[in-house]
């Protein structure tokens, strides 16, 4: 008798952990891509300072800073969907490198404070971004990997729980990681 | 660092004064160990021939064994030489032995170590403290007994380090077949370096970089229970197939963890791990702790070995730049972001 309320025990116990793993990595996913966004913006919050501080110098590249402003204010403005959101950031964050590389020729630029603290935030920005982009994959790695494999795919699919796409980061991007170029040491 | 190349130049104007002056107190020493061992060895030959050993013949019974008694000779000799070396080992030799020791680490070494860099500190008889080692969670104990020595300290370009020997032990008591207290055994719990550096970008949390045992030898049902752990933070899997491979990532914060753990900084942990063995990393309070357990203490000589050869003085300056380099190999002095 024990026995067999054993086995019925553990019959019932096996889906139930297997559906609270593939919710927590469904959650793990969500989470991740929540930091993303938290990092996008910390980075968005640099770019009118660092506009600022560039403007007067930078007199060739008015254009492409009134763009990134502009880019800017549509990114923030809420009212995008996320696929426009990140062709809107691919976009900005090349034209951010391009602005960065062009600081070399202006040697009183380089040479500012201010200018090199806000260069240093951007870098570091730049690197959390990277990173949350990382997590979020390593995120959707594991919550695929929860849903194909045997047997937790038997009930992910049941419930809905389709694969998920990762970041493709893209190979400026991954120049991006090494900003040590932009010093140019 | 300077290059190798100025070493022979700085041996032949500083290095050797000291040296030679070292290697004559240490061949006095052992002239005097092999006198003494000499005289031990005259001494019992004739204790051996005043002292001629005599055999006594006992008949116990009519027709039953015989018992034989030796007595004087060599056994009472090795008797007094056994107490007098056990005097002279005590009063004469260990006071001398750590003397020459301590003269060694205070002048050679550290001459090497200021040669090396300026800006590095040593201290022979100081050490990383037994709250930093326990502050790392790597180990969960500090053993019984906790001993640490010869502290490097200071910059290396932009980044602070300190690093120095230090060994764990914990006390076994062997107990008698009757269950009473016995012997008291040390057994080596940690023995190595441990090196603490500044690290080159903020961080809040606690991300710790361990060797993978679990993973290695039960696969994916290793990882498994490393996520069922209660002792660390949250594993956190990262991308490098064969960091994952080496290592287990267990940490306060996923994203953290990948802003610290860029895939460049894995590679260079990679071929830190494959220079000195099975290192162990926490990054914690803003700093880098790694635990790299080594078999041979750091800056040691033996009064039986000659001091005088500059190769052998390299070697202590190649010790150091193992270690050192690791701020190279880590790329920490890469300050492109806004921690100075």
């Amino acid at each position: 008798m024990i026995t067999i309320l054993i086995i019925i025990g553990i019959v019932i116990l096996i889906p139930i952990f297997i559906y609270n793993g593939l919710v927590t990595s469904r959650n793990a996913v969500e989470s991740a891509f929540g930091s993303i966004d938290a990092m996008l913006k910390k980075r968005y919050d640099l770019i009118p300072n660092l506009v600022e501080s560039v403007k007067v110098y930078m007199k060739h590249e008015k254009d492409t800073l009134m763009q990134v402003t502009e880019l800017r204010t549509k990114a923030v403005s809420g009212s995008v969907s996320t696929e426009e959101k990140v062709a809107i950031d691919n976009q900005l964050s090349s034209m951010m490198r391009k602005v960065m590389v062009s600081v070399e020729s202006y040697p009183d630029l380089k040479s500012s404070e201010q200018f090199t603290m806000l260069q240093r935030s951007w870098n570091e920005a730049e690197e959390q971004i990277a990173a949350a982009r990382r997590a979020y994959n390593s995120a959707v790695t594991q919550y695929n990997n929860a849903i194909e494999k045997f047997p937790s795919n038997l009930l992910a699919g049941m419930f809905g729980h389709t694969r998920k796409a990762v970041f493709e980061i893209q190979q400026a991007e991954r120049e991006n990681i090494s900003a040590k170029n932009l010093f140019g040491n | 660092m300077k290059p190798t190349e100025s070493f022979q130049s700085f041996y032949q104007t500083t290095l050797i004064s000291l040296v030679s002056s070292l290697e004559l107190e240490r061949k006095e020493m052992v002239k005097k160990i092999y006198m003494a061992g000499a005289v031990a060895v005259i001494f019992v030959i004739l204790y051996g021939m005043l002292n001629k050993s005599t055999v006594s013949e006992t008949q116990l019974e009519p027709n039953g064994p015989t018992q034989y008694t030796y007595s004087g000779g060599y056994s009472g000799a090795i008797f007094y030489i056994a107490i007098a070396g056990a005097l002279g080992y005590f009063f004469w030799y260990r006071p001398r032995a750590k003397k020459f020791r301590s003269r060694f680490k205070n002048e050679i070494i550290r001459s090497i170590i200021k040669h090396a860099d300026e800006k590095l500190e040593y201290n022979p008889e100081a050490g990383i403290s037994v709250t930093d080692f326990i502050q790392s969670t790597i180990f969960n104990t500090a053993g019984d007994r906790y001993l640490c020595e010869d502290l490097v300290s200071g910059k290396i370009g932009s980044t602070t380090i300190r690093f120095s020997d230090v060994h764990t032990q914990r006390k076994k008591e062997l107990k008698g077949d009757d269950g009473a207290p016995g012997f008291k055994r040390w057994v080596t719990l940690f023995k190595g370096i441990i090196f603490i550096a500044d690290f080159n970008k903020h961080f809040k949390g606690r991300t710790m970089v361990l060797t993978d045992q679990a993973e290695k030898s039960l696969g994916s049902l290793g990882t498994f229970f490393q996520k069922m752990n209660g002792q660390h933070d949250p594993l956190v899997k990262m991308e490098n197939p064969d960091f994952e491979k080496a290592f287990v990532v267990y940490a306060s914060d996923a994203v953290e963890a990948h802003y610290i753990l860029t895939p460049a900084l894995m590679e260079r942990m990679l071929n830190l791990s494959s220079q000195l063995g099975a290192v162990q990393f926490a990054f914690y309070n803003s700093v880098v702790f790694i635990s790299i357990p080594t078999k041979n203490d750091l800056f040691e000589t033996n009064i039986f070995r000659p001091l005088a050869a500059q190769p052998e003085m390299e070697k202590y300056l190649e010790q150091l730049r193992l270690f050192t380099g690791i701020v190279e190999e880590l790329n920490l002095n890469n300050r492109i972001w806004t921690k100075e």
